[in-house]
Formats: structure tokens, C-alpha cells, sequence
């Protein structure tokens, strides 16, 4: 029990980061490509991919390495990946601005370019958690979907806020280093859990 | 006290955004936008010419009493963005374009004008027409708006007439990078109500300073009623030094420039009273430059819009007396 909530959260915290990026993104790239429907349609476009190959490398890696400080050091590993993001984005923008691509193309290849590694490794931690809850066969479809269920109301939430409060309270560069703060608080809870609920057994 | 204001707005419990441009389909006493409940019995007596969901906005285009209405639909509402006379095209329908003129008191004659935000492009066209000579170019986001303006409000493009379609702050950047440079800069781009958070940043004022030439000119068309008023003003007070204003209805036009001391009111006026003599401008220059001026019609103390903190969203529904 002690494990599926730590867990719990874990997943909770990582759906709320990686939407709030989201929001954060389509923000971010507007000084240089615009805030038109091409900037959005990148934004989406770049995490849906990278969920895509973070879903199914998160699924393999828990396979060969099914513990909490695996999934620790992926979380651990965005947040890492956050911070040139949250240090950079400005010159990153400047610098694909002046590419003088079509805004579609200049849009998509900066949101690639800086979010596409955070996403993914936030993506692998919905099957990891999976695995790391899944006792037998036959709860293991309740079990991913409760998992799934926590995580995209984080995401909810993490979306609606982020959106609705959170930027214009506090503007996009205190959110990014608080989004890789976050995750690294996540990363120490993630492992902490595992450790104590190993020594539990 | 500010950041506690603006979370409870943030949180939604003030006050409802305020009518502001919401419009109906006709000018009104003084051509300035303004809400009337009676806004769709209105609609019938006018005629329809477009209605066209465009990638950005909600575009109609109507006619009533020989003048043509450009509105942009947002949260259920009509936004004034143009208006045409199509016997007079040079008396303005709305009242701003009227106060925007101001600028030819303090720059007479420009060779090359900029705006940003094209609308209808009637101010363009009229421009065109008092100026010949100058090189005119229009930066427009949507190209529906820019088709419309061309079917319904009379604008031609030519050698000395161009319009880009693109969006403000990105072909911005593209002529400063060319290094262009413009006597007058319009900025003018609204999206049903409202200026797009991206073209009202500091980061972005500075762009459009390095595009002005030497005694170069920006016009802002802001709305007073507003707390976003006052963070436009104090983001254009951080880029440039001098700042005139004109106007002191539902929308007030801001003249920055370059420069330590600004020219006299006398200079000023009789720069208006040659340049009227020589136009003819369907307005009274010199009684607006008499109205207007240096002042002091703005919280000069206060947060400032930048690309990382530009609460635009929430700053334009709070109104302000």
C-alpha cells in the first residue's frame, strides 16, 4: 500500500509537470514565431511524439530494470534535461528565429529541439510505474488504469492551472525552475519510497 | 496589494471584463466604439457582405447607412476593427483613426510608414492618398482579414502599398533584420478586443525602436479604461523617452519617441497648422495637438510587460475609472 501511493504521487506530480510544459511552450515560442494555430499545433504535435517513444521505451527499460531507482533516475534525468531549457530558451528561440523558416517549420523544430527529451523521459513514467505497482495478471489492467487515471488528472490540473493561474502570476521563467525543482523533489520521493518499501518486505 | 488584486482576478471573482469595444453596427456620437444592448436588433437593419471563420478569427464584414463595419467575434461579442465611409473613405468612421493622425504633427513628412495591424486598411489607404510619395507597408497575421480589406474597403497593393501576411513580432524581426527603417510605426493589432501579449512586451518595443529612423516615430492605440493600460504606457515609458498622448475617450493614442528634449507645443502646433493647410485632413489637427500632449494620464509606477511576465490576459479585465 505504502509503495502504490508513493507511486501514486510520483505519477500525480510527473502528469502535472509535463502539461504545465506544455502550456509553458506554446508561451515560450510566441516572441519568435508567433501565437498563431502553427505554434500550438508544434507544441502538441512535439509532446505527443515524444510521449509516443517515452511510453514504449518507458515499457522496455521497466522490463530489465523493474525498481524505483530506475524510474528515480528518469525523473531525475528530466529535470537535468529541464534546466538548459529553463536557462537557454531565449538564445534558443533567437537562434531558430533567425533560420528565417516558414513558422511551421521554425515552431516545430524549436519545440523539438526543447522539449522533446524532457517529455520523452517523462513519458516513460506511466508503464514504469505500471510495473513496479502490477502484483499478478489479473490486477494488472485495474492497476494501469488507476496509474493512467492519476496521472492525466495531474496532467489536468497541471494544464488548467498552469494555463489559467500560474503564468500570470508568476511568469514562465520561475515556472520552469520550479517544474525542475519539482522533479527532482520527485525523483528523491520516488526513491525514498522504493528504499523503505524494499526493507518493508 | 497589486499581486493580491491581480490574483483575485487571476481567480476570476472581480468584476466581469467591461463591454469595452464590444460593438454594434453603427458609429457612434463621437465614432468611438461603445456596447449597445440593443446590438443584434441593429445587425437586421444591416446587410451582411462576409461571414468567414478564418484561422485566427471570426470575421464579419457589414454594411449599414453607406458605411462599412469590420468585426472580429469573440466571447460572444462583436469587435470593432475597421470601419470604412465608402462615399468618404477620408472622413473616418472611428474616432481613433482621427486621433492617429496626430502623428503628422510630429513627424509631416515621412517617406516610409509601417503598420502593424491592417484591419480594413483604411487609415493605410488614407495615408496613401495624403502621402504618395511614401512607401507603406502593412503587417497583417490573418490572410482572410487582408482578402476582406481588399474586397470590401478599397485597399490596393502596389509598389508603395505592401502587405505582409505574417505574424507582427516575427516579420518585425525580419526587417530589423534587413534594417529597414520606417519614419512612422502604427501599432495597431487586435485580435477582437485585445493586443496579443507577444506585441506588447518590452522585448518586443525594442524591436520595433531599432526599425524607426532617425526622429522615427511609434503610434500606439491603447484603451484607458483598463489596468493594462497603464503596464502599456509605463512598457513604452521603459524604451522610450518621450511619449505624447491625444484623445481621452474609449481609446487614447500614445506618440513615443526618441530623444532628450522634446520639441515645444508651439513647434508642434505650427507644424499642425502647415501640415493641415497643406492636407486638408478631414480632422483638426491643431485642435487635437491643443488638446493633447506630455501628459501625465498614466501610473508611472508599476511592473512592467516583458516576454516572461505579460499578464495581459487578466490586466484587460480589470477596468479602471
Amino acid at each position: 500500500m505504502f509503495r502504490k501511493i508513493g507511486v501514486a504521487v510520483t505519477v500525480f506530480g510527473c502528469g502535472w509537470i509535463l502539461m504545465g510544459l506544455e502550456i509553458i511552450g506554446g508561451r515560450l515560442l510566441a516572441p519568435y514565431f508567433g501565437s498563431g494555430v502553427w505554434v500550438w499545433g508544434s507544441v502538441i504535435s512535439v509532446f505527443l511524439a515524444a510521449l509516443s517513444v517515452g511510453y514504449f521505451l518507458g515499457g522496455l527499460m521497466s522490463q530489465r530494470f523493474p525498481t524505483g531507482r530506475a524510474l528515480a533516475s528518469i525523473i531525475a534525468a528530466a529535470a537535468i534535461f529541464l534546466l538548459p531549457v529553463a536557462l537557454w530558451h531565449r538564445s534558443a528561440g533567437e537562434w531558430f528565429a533567425s533560420l528565417d523558416l516558414h513558422e511551421r517549420w521554425g515552431s516545430l523544430l524549436a519545440a523539438t529541439s526543447l522539449f522533446f527529451i524532457p517529455s520523452l523521459l517523462l513519458g516513460m513514467v506511466s508503464p514504469y510505474s505500471v510495473r513496479l505497482i502490477a502484483r499478478n495478471l489479473a490486477t494488472v489492467g485495474t492497476s494501469a488504469g488507476t496509474l493512467y487515471a492519476i496521472s492525466t488528472t495531474g496532467s489536468f490540473l497541471g494544464c488548467l492551472l498552469t494555463a489559467f493561474y500560474f503564468i500570470l502570476l508568476m511568469g514562465i521563467q520561475h515556472i520552469l525552475y520550479l517544474s525542475a525543482g519539482l522533479l527532482l523533489l520527485l525523483a528523491v520521493w520516488m526513491f525514498c519510497v522504493w528504499q523503505l518499501s524494499e526493507k518493508k518486505e | 496589494m497589486k499581486t493580491i488584486l491581480l490574483m483575485i482576478m487571476a481567480l476570476g471573482v472581480g468584476p466581469s471584463p467591461g463591454p469595452g469595444d464590444l460593438v454594434r453596427c453603427g458609429a457612434g456620437k463621437d465614432g468611438l466604439p461603445e456596447f449597445h444592448a440593443d446590438a443584434f436588433d441593429d445587425y437586421r437593419a444591416s446587410k451582411v457582405l462576409l461571414e468567414k471563420e478564418s484561422l485566427y478569427h471570426y470575421i464579419r464584414v457589414t454594411e449599414s447607412g453607406g458605411v462599412r463595419y469590420m468585426q472580429f467575434r469573440r466571447s460572444g461579442g462583436e469587435y470593432e476593427e475597421s470601419a470604412i465611409n465608402l462615399a468618404d473613405p477620408l472622413s473616418f468612421e472611428m474616432g481613433y483613426y482621427g486621433l492617429m493622425m496626430a502623428a503628422f504633427a510630429h513627424n509631416p513628412d515621412p517617406n516610409s510608414v509601417l503598420f502593424i495591424g491592417l484591419g480594413g486598411g483604411t487609415l493605410s489607404m488614407a495615408i496613401a492618398h495624403y502621402y504618395p510619395d511614401a512607401q507603406i507597408d502593412n503587417i497583417e497575421l490573418d490572410p482572410d482579414v487582408a482578402a476582406a480589406a481588399k474586397e470590401f474597403f478599397g485597399l490596393r497593393e502596389g509598389p508603395r502599398m505592401k502587405v505582409y501576411i505574417r505574424d507582427g513580432r516575427v516579420q518585425v524581426r525580419r526587417f530589423v533584420r534587413e534594417k529597414r527603417k520606417y519614419d512612422i510605426i502604427f501599432l495597431d493589432a487586435f485580435r477582437g478586443g485585445y493586443i496579443p501579449y507577444h506585441l506588447t512586451t518590452k522585448e518586443f518595443i525594442e524591436s520595433i525602436r531599432m526599425l524607426l529612423s532617425p526622429g522615427g516615430i511609434v503610434v500606439n492605440n491603447l484603451r484607458p479604461g483598463f489596468e493594462s493600460y497603464h503596464y502599456h504606457r509605463r512598457t513604452l515609458a521603459s524604451v522610450f523617452p518621450l511619449q505624447w498622448s491625444y484623445g481621452s475617450g474609449s481609446n487614447v493614442i500614445v506618440i513615443s519617441a526618441m530623444g532628450q528634449t522634446p520639441p515645444p507645443k508651439d513647434a508642434l502646433l505650427a507644424v499642425a497648422e502647415r501640415i493641415q493647410k497643406e492636407k486638408q485632413f478631414t480632422v483638426d489637427l491643431p485642435a487635437m495637438i491643443r488638446e493633447g500632449g506630455m501628459r501625465d494620464d498614466y501610473e508611472r509606477k508599476g511592473p512592467i510587460l516583458t516576454d516572461d511576465y505579460a499578464p495581459t490576459d487578466v490586466l484587460r479585465s480589470i477596468p479602471r475609472e
